[in-house]
């Protein structure tokens, strides 16, 4: 029993910065106080974490970085509940308490060669943001990228710089949209499907990453069948109400399949195999 | 298999010869209900009891309990994890029970290990108890999880009228009869062959039979039946049979604050018919409609458990169907299962003649 972990306590983890994207989404860069943890602190694009404030509880939070810089890793973080709330009032210096990585991760090795397409809605750019970083770093392993984003407005789009950043490296195509402009938008209006019409997706020996709210995803799937790719190589990344992170406690199961466990990522085909809708 | 013989009237001798190493869990009388609960003497024991109206799981996995505590002297957080080591007997268990316990087992043993749940595991034994005579919403037969265990005891006793037969199922079961020794006799063949014969007068007074049969696979060609909205209409949300139940495995968990700088991590049972159970921040909710948990339910039972773990998460105890005060009875919900699959109309929504 001594040697078990258990998997249920937090290890304290310092805020190093905080970057604010919007106004309601921040980034957080953060190390674990035990220094022995952070250097052996291993993740994979995909993974998430379980955040947690004493008093307030938990919430499960994709790991938004690539895992090749460990001095630190990174968050990207709606407000949207009670323990978003608090986490956006802290600032570096400030404490908060981290277990995992959990969940499987997006496929890595298995995409090298390919060319990869990116889709991602709102904040779920964040971890998607993860994998884009992986490839940039290791450029030539990978075939043509493309990152189609979507946000509510211009004010929502999040990780400005890094767009910019992204869509001046050789090979990589970013394209954005917003739903709603403004008078200083000069670009495209429309959600995020509109996207496909502005550019052109080879079927042809290309993997899709997609993540953003739960209204969007399949209107993408099928957008992406029709531009003829695989099933498998149409692979979504879900979020779910979770508390264990572990395949203990049910909240996160769409039917047989623990998202925590099993997912978050899984590829259309295995979606379209599950008896409860994603 | 060793085989003893245990008085009846010696019972008490064996729990008191017990209590200095364990503490003694037993079905125990509360007016009109028994319930399992720690002994403070062996008289107050109930061994003649049909079932508890809640299992016996809340000694492995309590209804709430302390994940870590908290608090925050002047330099930084300190956390302090609860995990007990108390040695425990649960004394009288049923075998559906247990058998539920065998599920919840693999549950917490799969993947990344539970050590709160396998540690008071560990330091459980389980001294079973054969049911001569089965109630009025037992399917246990049907299941072969009952009535009497065939695995996961410890010991395993069977009502012979003035004594109970022994059945030693593990090293456990012997050290126990160890600590005993003195009030055990000597059993053989003609007690085996009792108890075989009270087995076989039991699974013949089962009034609940129910065919389990492909039910996992003809309830995957329902997932969109209307027959969920019929049952959905007579579910009140309480969560009663979720928290009845031997093999619902689900939980909470949340922060109490005790003080300023002080509080602790708590877990407790959930229950997948409580429409926050799926909802997020945000307030988007995947299982937003009454018929899609109750549906939920009912996959997790018999779909869901069975292609994660590979049997039913169902015991047959019925203890769901005596509580739900809406009378939805997982039995009527499997036969219903076969007949509209064979296409015939079904009432779900009419309480069960029992």
């Amino acid at each position: 029993m001594a040697n078990r972990e258990n998997p249920y306590l937090p290890y304290p983890a310092v805020i190093q910065r905080v970057k604010e994207e919007t106004s309601d989404i921040k980034t957080f860069s953060l190390a674990f106080k035990d220094k022995a943890r952070q250097t052996t602190f291993y993740y994979r694009p995909g993974q998430f974490v379980q955040v947690s404030i004493l008093g307030l509880g938990e919430a499960p939070i994709s790991l938004s970085s690539a895992p090749c810089c460990n001095g630190s890793f990174e968050l990207s973080v709606k407000r949207s509940g009670r323990l978003t709330e608090r986490l956006h009032q802290l600032k570096p210096g400030d404490e908060i308490g981290i277990r995992g990585p959990y969940g499987n991760g997006f496929p890595y090795e298995e995409i090298k060669g390919k060319n990869i397409v990116f889709v991602g809605g709102g904040i779920g750019l964040a971890p998607l943001r993860s994998l884009i970083n992986s490839i940039i770093a290791n450029r030539d392993d990978f075939g043509s990228l493309q990152i189609l984003y979507g946000a509510r407005t211009p004010a929502d789009l999040v990780f400005k710089d890094e767009l910019n950043c992204w869509s001046e490296t050789d090979g990589v195509e970013v394209l954005v949209t917003v739903d709603i402009g403004d008078e200083r938008w000069t670009g495209n209006v429309g959600v995020v499907t509109t996207l496909f019409a502005k550019t052109r997706i080879s079927a042809d020996n290309t993997a899709a990453f997609i993540c953003g709210p739960p209204v969007m995803i399949p209107f993408v799937i099928r957008d992406l069948l029709e531009i003829g790719l695989p099933e498998e190589w149409i692979i979504c990344t879900l979020e779910r109400h979770m508390k264990c992170g572990i395949g203990k406690c049910g909240h996160c199961n769409i039917g047989s399949k623990y998202v925590c466990l099993d997912g978050p990522v899984f590829n259309y085909r295995e979606l379209k195999q599950l008896l409860e809708s994603f | 298999m060793t085989v003893r013989l245990l008085k009846k009237a010696r019972c008490i001798d064996l729990v008191d010869a017990l209590s200095d190493d364990y503490e003694i869990v037993a079905p125990v009388r509360k007016k009109d209900d028994t319930l399992f609960e720690p002994l403070s003497g062996g008289a107050e024991m109930d061994l003649d009891y049909l079932n508890s109206p809640v299992a016996p799981r809340e000694f492995l996995l309590p209804q709430d309990e302390t994940v870590f505590e908290y608090s925050d002297p002047e330099n930084g957080t300190t956390l302090q994890p609860k995990i007990k080591d108390r040695c425990r007997i649960i004394l009288g268990i049923r075998s559906c029970d247990l058998n539920g316990i065998l599920l919840l087992d693999s549950v917490f043993s799969k993947d990344i290990p539970d050590l709160y749940y396998l540690n008071r595991r560990e330091k459980t034994v389980f001294i079973a108890m054969a049911c001569n005579q089965p109630g009025n919403s037992c399917f246990c037969s049907s299941l072969k999880t009952g009535p009497s265990a065939s695995e996961g005891y410890d010991l395993l006793l069977t009502d012979l009228g003035d004594e109970y037969l022994v059945e030693v199922g593990s090293s456990r079961g012997e050290e126990i009869v160890k600590i005993g020794r003195g009030l055990f006799g000597e059993a053989g063949e003609p007690e085996i062959k009792r108890k075989a014969d009270l087995l076989a007068i039991a699974l013949e007074s089962f009034v609940l039979r129910v065919d389990f049969q492909r039910v996992t696979e003809l309830m995957k060609g329902l997932f969109a039946d209307g027959m969920w909205e019929d049952i959905a209409e007579r579910c009140l949300r309480c969560g009663g049979c979720s928290f009845v139940c031997p093999t619902c495995h689900c939980f909470n968990l949340f922060d109490r604050q005790l003080s300023e700088t002080s509080g602790k991590r708590t877990r407790g049972w959930d229950s997948c018919l409580f429409s926050g159970f799926t909802r997020m921040a945000g307030g988007i909710n995947p299982r937003g409609s009454k018929v899609e948990r109750i549906r939920q339910r009912f996959f997790c039972k018999l779909v869901y458990y069975v292609e994660k773990y590979g049997a039913y998460g169902c015991v047959g105890c019925g203890r769901c169907t005596d509580t739900c005060p809406g009378y939805i009875d997982i039995a009527q919900v499997v036969t219903s299962v076969s007949l509209r699959s064979k296409g015939y109309e079904v009432d779900v929504g009419a309480k069960p003649e029992r």
